[in-house]
């Protein structure tokens, strides 16, 4: 296999060398971070590449396997940074621009501790951030409309709980640490009385399904609450949106695989939890009658197995983990008396969503039109 | 939101480590590793870390509960190898380990890449 490895893994090198030749000459000031994470990014996955046919060891037939799994992650690592990084650079779009500028002006109403992401509007589906990057896709029409927006604040938490070496986001790193002993401090008391009791097998492998699922529902419920708490309300009100859009069953927990995102349910108690602490019982009233509007109308319903997983005393903790997580960070934390303009904006969009449905998209016009315009406060 | 941050997070720390790993075996494969390589007192580091119950390394502790879904062999012991690693002379049960679990974290990444490219 020596000169397979030898072919490929030059033809991967030139690939590499080949996307550091496709940013554009005029490429807009605001891709140029991009640029700068995904050329580092190049660099390191060529130097991977190189050692792989320069290192003497690595021609050992006991090295094969190791050979292999490194070739294969340099081949993930590049397809990423293409398909994403480079094609989000080459593509970069004039709305992109827009949503740039709206993402540094939330960064700033936050205090936000790290740079943000940049922003392309190349996702194929919904919003979703690649942290190694620092690059949050949306769909290709979102910077034109606003009750989807809130969730630029979920997504910008996942970065916060990824990177090293950077003390002012412990505080939110010892949250979701916080956050893993309590959940795996149950589970595994469940576990052990499950086994006292001689239960079913099969809820032996369920409890262990969802020791497994927190690994990803721990930093879902804290970037849900990162979300909650920095923009308030408005986030509570575009989980629903999407919830009934495209969820599932809001009471479903897995029985036999893990899952990446806890039930809808689960979601909302905890954003609606932590509204009613930060001072919006009005909002949490209002919220709560129309998720059990929808959750009669899908005939979801909190059945034994769902209590089980999701006890009132653990999200309780999830609560005051993210609480003191977020605050620790610095951010600012959305109250009542909260008059920043993008943080209005995105509340009053729900204001108005229910106060006149019908007639919401011509006002909705008018808000981005003002939100972007360029005698705006950012 | 789609999975895109939650795997991409996963993945990176699943990599990182996978990468020492491999780094790691390929020079005790070899016979050229030393307890002064940096990489080796890393691992070593990082399993003790893996072996704890409790545990301030946040990629160990995940990696640790991402383990229990495969078998046996690969939930336990870690904090063993992490002090054999230590000492300069590593065997082959060590070296066999160390593969058993380089394997465990690539079925992992698999698992993770597949969710992340299909949601990507």
């Amino acid at each position: 296999m020596n000169d397979y490895f030898t072919g490929a893994v030059l033809q991967l090198l030139a690939r590499a060398g080949h996307l550091n030749t496709r940013v554009p000459r005029d490429l807009a000031r605001e891709f140029h971070t991009l640029v700068a994470a995904c050329q580092a990014e190049v660099s390191r996955v060529s130097g991977n590449l190189r050692f792989l046919i320069d290192e003497p060891a690595m021609r050992l037939p006991a090295n094969q396997p190791e050979r292999l799994r490194m070739l294969r992650r340099a081949v993930a690592d590049l397809d990423l940074v293409e398909t994403v990084g480079f094609a989000a650079i080459e593509r970069a779009h004039r709305e992109d621009l827009r949503l740039n500028t709206l993402m540094d002006r939330i960064r700033l109403e936050i205090a936000y501790p790290l740079l943000p992401p940049v922003v392309t509007s190349l996702s194929r589906a919904y919003f979703g951030i690649f942290p190694s990057l620092n690059l949050l896709c949306v769909p290709l029409t979102e910077g034109r409309f606003l009750l989807h927006l809130p969730d630029l604040y979920h997504e910008i938490a996942h970065p916060l709980l990824r990177v090293a070496n950077n003390p002012l986001v412990d505080p939110f790193r010892a949250a979701h640490d916080r956050v893993m002993r309590a959940a795996l401090g149950y589970l595994d008391e469940e576990l052990r009385a499950q086994e006292r009791r001689r239960g079913p097998a099969q809820m032996v492998h369920t409890l262990e399904c969802w020791v497994r699922s927190w690994v990803s529902w721990s930093i879902e419920f804290l970037c849900d609450l990162f979300g909650t708490l920095t923009v308030g309300p408005a986030f509570a009100w575009s989980h629903l949106h999407l919830a009934i859009k495209r969820g599932g069953d809001p009471f479903a927990v897995p029985s036999y695989a893990p899952t990446s995102h806890p039930p809808d349910g689960a979601r909302m108690a905890v954003m609606l939890n932590v509204l009613t602490r930060m001072g919006f019982p009005a909002e949490v009233a209002r919220i709560e009658e129309r998720w059990q509007s929808f959750a009669a109308l899908v005939g979801g319903q909190p059945e034994p197995e769902y209590r089980r997983c999701f006890p009132p005393t653990l999200l309780a903790e999830v609560c005051r983990a993210a609480q003191d997580g977020v605050a620790g960070m610095g951010c600012r934390i959305a109250s009542p008396s909260s008059r920043e303009e993008v943080h209005t904006t995105l509340n009053q969009a729900w204001e108005e969503f229910w106060r006149d449905p019908a007639g919401y998209g011509a006002w909705e016009e008018r808000a981005v039109a003002k939100l972007f315009s360029p005698g705006g406060s950012g | 939101m789609t999975d895109t941050g939650l795997f991409s997070g996963i993945y990176q720390g699943i990599r990182d480590h996978a990468d020492l790993l491999d780094r790691v075996l390929v020079r005790l494969n070899a016979g050229t590793s030393t307890t002064q390589d940096e990489d080796r007192r890393r691992l070593a580091a990082w399993l003790c870390s893996l072996g704890a119950d409790q545990t301030a390394d946040a990629s160990a502790a995940m990696i640790r509960v991402l383990l229990r879904g495969q078998g046996a062999g690969v939930r336990q012991g870690w904090g063993e190898v992490g002090e054999l690693l230590r000492l300069e002379l590593v065997g082959p049960p060590v070296i066999d380990r160390l593969e058993e679990l380089a394997r465990a974290l690539e079925r992992e990444q698999a698992t993770v890449l597949a969710r992340l490219r299909g949601g990507a």
